[in-house]
């Protein structure tokens, strides 16, 4: 403590950083990661498992570096600090920010435990799957980064209601995500006399943690709502 | 024109000249330690560069000091504790004079330290410690509580009106479809109030030596017209500032903070000027009440200071800003950023209005903690995204040191005084 410090201002004491600075930078590797995600499910099923190897350590890093942030964050938030939100929500809503990378994670790392080209016409479509999960994900990102200017605005119902429209888009993508996840996983069990067993265990995991991560792009945003409720 | 003070005795010379070394470092220190509180956040906000923040902190320091100063100078003087009923003039003195000193310490240690104690609270401390023991009788009870409450209710109060203010503020320009435009028609109102509170405080019923004491109807006159040609010259700055479309929300609230920023230091120096009018008692209060009784050998049965004194506070403080405070408010400045203009312009209406209406009531409040609760209002009203409300614990702790310590001190530094000096 140098001589500059010695006064008396708690004011200083009384404000504490804005959480919602560190969860904005958490959402940004969320963007960060799902886009080294999708480039790494695209490699593997392009039969590029050496692409897909550097984007799937991309992948761990990226939630990795996330997980210390959501630590910190949570550390950073006491009993006593006042937020214009629930607190509790706000924990809720970073845990359910994080399971996307957590099942990011889990795609890359699942699909490299068996490293086999994939016929073409199925290639396809994981990678439309892929296209839609990134979608859902797109939409959570445009209600998280408007979160800033509800608390600029100061909750007013202009913001909330903007944030609210890409709530429901993200709704209406996952909901489109299971449609094509039921779709896919019908035509992998159609395979079962063309394929083995255990590649088609393989693959019906992809669709499922696939699944999940726009599940959790759903209950991240659905947190969001919460957090605006009035 | 100091012929009455070379006509004193060594001793009671002796007792004036520590006095004054005491109250001057105790404006220093106000001036040093507090201004940080009006400018930091506009420093941090880059609504004022430091330079300018020391210059318009000094200038409105000042202001409040020698304008308004008097009415809390005189609760320190003679309201807390009753001088006619010591009937001693000596004991009166240097009573006062071991308040100032015990203060001065107990703010000294506390500011190494960093502890949220308030210069207004170590003051009332040491004199109500040092009138019950010179007798009980002496002590103003009905004062003392009315003080203690204001303690507890001028934080509340400020938190009250800022929480109010910001509520209007999301209605009058955050909910509008152009909020810039909103501002710049609701600003010119706000203006208006600001001016209006502050040039009230200045002339009703004070200014007497001036000759400018007005009466409620003629102050009150004056205040709405200064407030009107403050609120037309802000609405001629306002229809100077160009703010091109923009076409995301974030870029359009970067304006209206833009505009805020303009609002906000007309707010800050209205903090000062009510720091300075409340704060400024706590040097020259003591220091008056020993000057007036050693030059006139008697208890001089006033509440009024002399203008000489008030200048004497008021260019402390100025000092203090001009050595030290500019530091506090560069490191107060970059720390402290999570305060928008918006949010900043609130939180300080709310503590002027606050500060100042103690102020002409004359009763000494802490300035920092009246602006810590208003901050909380804007808090309460969603504006600030994290406040740590153990702060509230942390200065009811101070409160419970500052009492006893201040007191007790200044009780045996009068101990040690009389057996030295009479």
């Amino acid at each position: 403590m140098g001589i500059r410090d010695r006064f008396r201002v708690p004011l200083l004491g009384t404000l504490r950083p804005d959480p919602f600075v560190k969860l904005n930078q958490h959402a940004k590797m969320v963007k960060k990661c799902t886009e080294s995600m999708k480039e790494s499910v695209y490699a593997y099923f392009d039969g590029d498992f050496e692409t897909f190897n550097a984007k799937r350590i991309e992948v761990k890093e990226l939630e990795g570096a996330a997980d210390d942030l959501k630590k910190s964050l949570r550390n950073h938030l006491p009993g006593n600090i006042h937020m214009p939100v629930d607190k509790g929500t706000f924990l809720l809503l970073l845990t359910q920010q994080d399971k996307i990378l957590d099942y990011e994670e889990d795609v890359v790392q699942w699909l490299s435990m068996r490293e086999r080209t994939v016929p073409q016409d199925l290639s396809d479509d994981f990678k439309v799957l892929t296209d839609k999960v990134v979608e859902t994900i797109a939409y959570f990102e445009l209600a998280i980064f408007n979160i800033p200017d509800v608390l600029e605005a100061s909750f007013t119902d202009d913001e909330r209601n903007e944030t609210k429209t890409y709530i429901k888009k993200v709704s209406g993508a996952e909901y489109e995500s299971d449609t094509l996840e039921r779709a896919l996983t019908r035509k992998i069990f159609s395979l079962e006399d063309t394929m083995s067993p255990i590649g088609i265990y393989h693959l019906l995991r992809v669709v499922q943690l696939l699944g999940e991560v726009s599940n959790h792009a759903e209950n991240a945003s659905d947190r969001i709502r919460t957090l605006l409720a009035r | 024109m100091l012929d009455w003070f070379f006509a004193l005795s060594f001793t009671d010379q002796l007792i004036i000249v520590i006095a004054l070394v005491a109250g001057f470092y105790m404006a220093w220190t106000i001036g040093a330690n507090d201004v940080a509180n009006s400018m930091g956040t506009s420093v941090g906000s880059g609504a004022l560069t430091l330079k300018k923040a020391v210059i318009v902190a000094g200038i409105f320091e000042f202001a409040g000091a020698v304008l308004v100063g008097k009415h809390v100078s005189g609760t320190i003087k003679s309201g807390i504790i009753t001088p006619e009923l010591i009937n001693d003039p000596e004991v009166y003195a240097l009573a006062m004079l071991a308040c100032l000193i015990a203060a001065t310490l107990w703010v000294f240690v506390a500011t190494y330290y960093s502890l949220p104690i308030s210069t207004t609270h170590a003051i009332v401390g040491a004199a109500i410690g040092i009138g019950l023991f010179i007798s009980a009788d002496y002590v103003n009870l009905s004062i003392v509580k009315n003080i203690a409450l204001s303690w507890i209710f001028s934080p509340i109060a400020g938190g009250i009106i800022s929480f109010l203010f910001f509520k209007v503020v999301i209605a009058t320009v955050f909910s509008k479809k152009d909020p810039v435009a909103a501002l710049k028609r609701v600003g010119p109102y706000l203006v208006f109030i600001n001016v209006f509170i502050i040039v009230l405080s200045i002339f009703y019923k004070g200014l007497a030596k001036l000759g400018l004491a007005f009466g409620a109807q003629e102050a009150i006159e004056l205040s709405l017209l200064l407030g009107l040609v403050g609120a037309l010259v802000s609405a001629y700055i306002f229809s100077t500032l160009d703010h091109k479309r923009v076409r995301t929300d974030a870029e359009r609230y970067r304006q209206v903070e833009h505009v805020f920023g303009y609002l906000q230091v007309m707010t800050a120096c209205s903090v000062a000027f009510a720091h300075g009018a409340n704060d400024v008692a706590n040097a020259i209060g003591p220091l008056s009440a020993v000057f007036e009784t050693m030059k006139a050998g008697t208890i001089v049965a006033t509440s009024g200071v002399p203008l000489s004194i008030l200048l004497l506070g008021g260019f402390g403080i100025v000092v203090g800003i001009a050595t030290w405070g500019y530091k506090v408010i560069e490191t107060v400045g970059k720390r402290i950023t999570e305060i928008t203009p918006s949010r900043g312009f609130c939180a300080e209406i709310g503590t002027t209005i606050t500060v100042l209406v103690c102020s002409r009531f004359g009763i000494p409040i802490s300035t920092t903690q009246v602006l810590i609760g208003s901050v909380m209002g804007v808090g309460f009203a969603r504006g600030i995204a994290a406040i740590d409300f153990g702060i509230i614990r942390r200065i009811f702790v101070s409160w419970m040191l500052t009492l006893p310590i201040s007191a007790i001190s200044s009780i045996l530094i009068y101990v040690a005084l009389k057996g030295v000096l009479l």
